[in-house]
């Protein structure tokens, strides 16, 4: 028998895997590899190394960034991006190399301002988070050599120095076309020079003189200098809340080490229990939060801004796995203070599902109003519907008129003509087709709803092409490899409140077969590993797949060619994908977290959900499309019709995200190469889904 | 502060230096020579995004094992259906064109058959050199568990060597 020493087991390791090396399996990888979608480990480490050495290499290059109300603003290496407090990545808003200042409208709005400098001149722009100028670009005068830009609604205050005086604060309309001239600020009593930093918010405007060690409070409606008191080595100030018997500013000082609350009823300042962090070097804020950032404007702490104003809380409302600041929450906490002024909405969030269905039932008061994404391992939705843990809101009032007002939207968060929610995000799914392959095919695309067999049919067309054309062309990019057929399939059989589905019939079977038919024939884009359908923009329709699986929210693309997903009937429903606000039954607060879901799915806030919509309510279901895309009735009425046809024939998908995983992962993988069939996948899948949906 | 080109040369040479080693040695957990190449991509990924934490060399070997033994159990944790039907139950394959001594087949197999926890004392210790203090580190355990577990493996890999146990 062989020891177990050090020697041995190295020389059996390294004999019986001699072969197993990672450089030498790297370069065989390929030609090992027998799943579609598998990538060179070389390949695919080289392609993450390269993506994260040009993240580090941003890194490195300058760059800064402000806080807005609804997420954060960026500017690195010649561009803009924007990060929504619920979006998953940044996105890419403006390439201009010629930026030197950002400031985002503290106002709510979604609106960067920004100034560039081009050889004949300085300009001020603004830009939404969509990507829509909105102003500018607005020549500024040559007089200004500007130091610091602040934005408040549609006006910009400027630090400058000028021609009449060293720190200005000068007011600027941003529009183009305004008449109003620039206004160097006066008040009586406020010194308009050597100023180093400023702060504007909700008419109240900070301005910081090093020189003079003053701060100064004015109130910009009447001109009226609200405080002003001698403090030393600031750093950073901000305009803080304002309530009744409260009004606040704070400043950064002491080298960023002490945060100080002024009261600028009392003119007084006080040290506040709160340690900065290291590095901190500015305040920014959003509607809820203080934010102590570093030199660069990313944020090293967070603080309620209310608390640390001074506002009195008795009471909290507790929200799970949602963010406080997007647009139609914001406008949805307002609203609810407004009839619950001690009510303090907090944000908490729960990584497991399991935690927060139990705490919902046992009515620990934890939670209050529950957010529903297919962020969790399982969807508890049926769980919780059985058990009464979720307020049934259809005899709500406030939800009857938003129901009555969007009824195909909010038909999304129904179950058995019951109201259990309000919708907080819905996609829709589409397929998108590629015009150019779509002609060399000779394929009369369908106008309407189609069906599974006539989907067969196109795939022995494209079989039949490419057996006598060189080049290979796809005829499906289903780039999160989750079967759109599944989704279809269960949109149309599992039952959301009885948590049932049956993927043991023939159907199932069936679309399994088609499948790996698609596959076995190459029909099947093979998508490198790792890339995600959340990652694929709109203009990365890949050149040799004819149709594309394309989930957009109600944002969407006007000039693309869509055709819905076939399906085995035409009656048979569509899917989207909807996340839901829930109010918790057994909450103390029943009554308030039911006034907070409804009040979240009135007409009043959900102009705020459909940001693009310029603050139109919508109420007219043909208009979804055009409202949430403006130019799509100007690019295809086609489209405009097909989602909201899609929308309206839409059923939520509630299957657990694991189960998708697991499908995606293992089974698809396994399925494909021949390792498992039709009964085995349709046994498995069954066992899994039955044991996610029963827990 | 070490500049970006510090680090990717830092990576380059941690990659040179581990890659094969982590590469059989997940694959003792994996049992897949894909998910084993998924692994260690991920480990250098994650080392990557972390190099400017890399200790200094007497301590970066260590680091670096820390970092794969959570990645393999990580990927085990999401594989699990996988391997439960498909892999579970196979036989730990051999990768040499050269003949192989019985013996080492043998001691290959039951290293491939113990439970993980076992298992991977056993390769951090005999494999991979750590004493059992860097063990205890790398794994989050005191010495005296790291002593225990090694103890049983050896003892678990003895028995099924002489052919006890042994289904």
């Amino acid at each position: 028998m062989i020891e177990i020493t050090h020697e041995n087991v190295k020389r059996t390791i390294n004999t019986a895997l001699s072969d197993l090396k990672a450089a030498g399996s790297l370069e065989t990888r390929i030609s090992a590899s027998s799943a579609p979608h598998r990538m060179p480990v070389r390949l695919a480490l080289a392609a993450m190394l390269a993506a994260l050495i040009a993240a580090t290499a941003l890194a490195f290059a300058p760059s800064f960034q402000k806080v807005a109300p609804q997420g954060v603003w960026k500017y690195e290496n010649g561009a803009i991006t924007y990060q929504g407090l619920e979006d998953k990545y940044p996105k890419t808003i403006l390439k201009d190399d010629a930026i030197q200042l950002i400031s985002p409208d503290t106002m709510n709005t979604g609106t960067l301002y920004y100034i560039t400098k081009a050889q004949n001149g300085q300009y001020l722009n603004s830009i939404t988070f969509g990507g829509y100028p909105i102003s500018g670009p607005k020549r500024l005068s040559d007089d200004y050599s500007i130091r610091s830009l602040a934005a408040d609604g549609s006006t910009c205050y400027l630090i400058a120095d000028t021609k009449s005086g060293i720190g200005q604060v000068i007011k600027i309309d941003a529009y183009e076309g305004s008449t109003i001239q620039d206004e160097v600020i006066s008040a009586p009593g406020f010194v308009n020079e050597n100023i180093d930093c400023i702060s504007v918010y909700e008419n109240t405007l900070l301005a910081f003189s090093s020189e003079k060690s003053l701060l100064t409070a004015i109130h910009l409606n009447n001109r009226v200098v609200l405080s002003a008191l001698h403090l030393t080595n600031v750093q950073s100030i901000l305009v803080g809340d304002r309530f009744s018997d409260i009004y606040s500013a704070f400043a950064l000082t002491d080298g960023g080490k002490t945060l100080m609350r002024i009261d600028l009823i009392t003119g007084k300042a006080e040290k506040m229990d709160v340690s900065a962090p290291i590095g901190a070097r500015a305040l920014q804020r959003n509607l809820y939060s203080l934010y102590i950032t570093d030199e660069n404007g990313a944020p090293l702490a967070e603080h309620n801004i209310a608390s640390l104003s001074g506002q009195k809380i008795s009471k909290t409302l507790t929200i799970v796995n949602t963010l406080l600041d997007s647009p139609s929450m914001v406008e949805t906490i307002r609203l609810f203070n407004e009839k619950y002024p001690d009510i303090q909405v907090v944000s908490r969030t729960i990584d497991d599902y399991r935690v927060a269905a139990t705490e919902l039932m046992a009515g620990e008061g934890g939670i209050d109003v529950l957010h529903l994404t297919d962020g969790w391992s399982v969807s508890p939705l049926p769980k919780l519907l059985k058990n009464g843990a979720i307020v049934d809101l259809t005899d709500n009032g406030h939800m009857i008129k938003a129901h009555e007002n969007m009824r195909d939207i909010w038909g999304l968060v129904s179950e058995s003509g019951r109201i259990y929610g309000a919708v907080s995000m819905c996609e829709i799914c589409m397929w998108e087709v590629n015009p150019i392959l779509k002609s060399k095919l000779n394929w009369t695309m369908p106008e309407g709803r189609w069906t599974i067999s006539e989907f067969k049919s196109l795939a022995d067309k494209v079989i039949a092409y490419n057996r006598t054309n060189d080049r290979h062309i796809y005829l499906l990019a289903d780039s999160g490899f989750i079967p759109n057929f599944m989704e279809l399939y269960n949109a149309k059989y599992l039952n959301t409140y009885d948590g049932t589905v049956d993927y043991e019939t023939q159907e199932f079977k069936d679309l399994l077969s088609l499948w790996k038919y698609l596959s076995d024939n190459r029909l099947l884009y093979p998508y490198p590993k790792g890339i995600q359908t959340g990652r694929i923009g709109s203009s990365d329709m890949v050149s040799n797949a004819l149709l594309r699986v394309n989930y957009s929210s109600l944002g969407g693309y006007g000039e693309k060619l869509y055709i819905l997903p076939p399906t085995y009937s035409p009656d048979d429903p569509l899917v989207s994908q909807t996340y839901a606000l829930v109010a918790n039954n057994n909450s103390d607060m029943r009554e308030e977290a039911a006034y907070f879901v409804s009040l979240y799915a009135s007409k009043a806030v959900t102009r705020y959900q459909f940001y693009l919509n310029n603050g139109q309510f919508i109420d007219k279901k043909e208009d979804y499309a055009f409202i949430n895309m403006p130019d799509i009735r100007k690019t295809s009425i086609e489209n405009e019709a097909k989602w909201n046809y899609a929308l309206e024939h839409a059923e939520t998908n509630h299957a657990p995200i694991s189960l998708k995983r697991i499908v995606n992962t293992e089974l698809l993988p396994a399925f494909l190469a021949g390792e498992i069939d039709e009964d085995a996948f349709a046994r498995l899948i069954q066992t899994q889904a039955e044991m996610m949906l029963g827990e | 502060m070490q500049d970006k080109t510090e680090y990717e040369d830092r990576l380059l040479r941690l990659i040179a230096a581990y890659q094969t080693q982590l590469m059989r040695m997940a694959f003792y957990f994996l049992k897949d020579q894909m998910l084993s190449e998924d692994a260690v991509q991920e480990t250098f990924l994650k080392i990557y995004k972390n190099i400017h934490l890399c200790p200094g060399p007497d301590q970066e070997k260590a680091w670096v094992f820390k970092i794969a033994v959570n990645t393999v159990r990580d990927m085990r944790r999401r594989i699990s259906v996988r391997l439960k039907y498909l892999k579970e139950k196979s036989a730990l394959a051999v990768f040499s064109s050269a003949p192989i001594n019985p013996d080492i087949i043998a001691l290959h197999t039951e290293i491939g058959r113990l439970p993980h926890k076992m298992k991977e004392v056993i390769l951090l210790y005999y494999y991979q050199d750590f004493s059992v203090n860097e063990i205890a580190s790398i794994l989050n355990l005191s010495q005296s568990s790291v002593s225990g577990r090694l103890k049983r493996a050896r003892d678990t890999l003895s028995r099924h060597l002489k052919g006890e146990d042994n289904p």
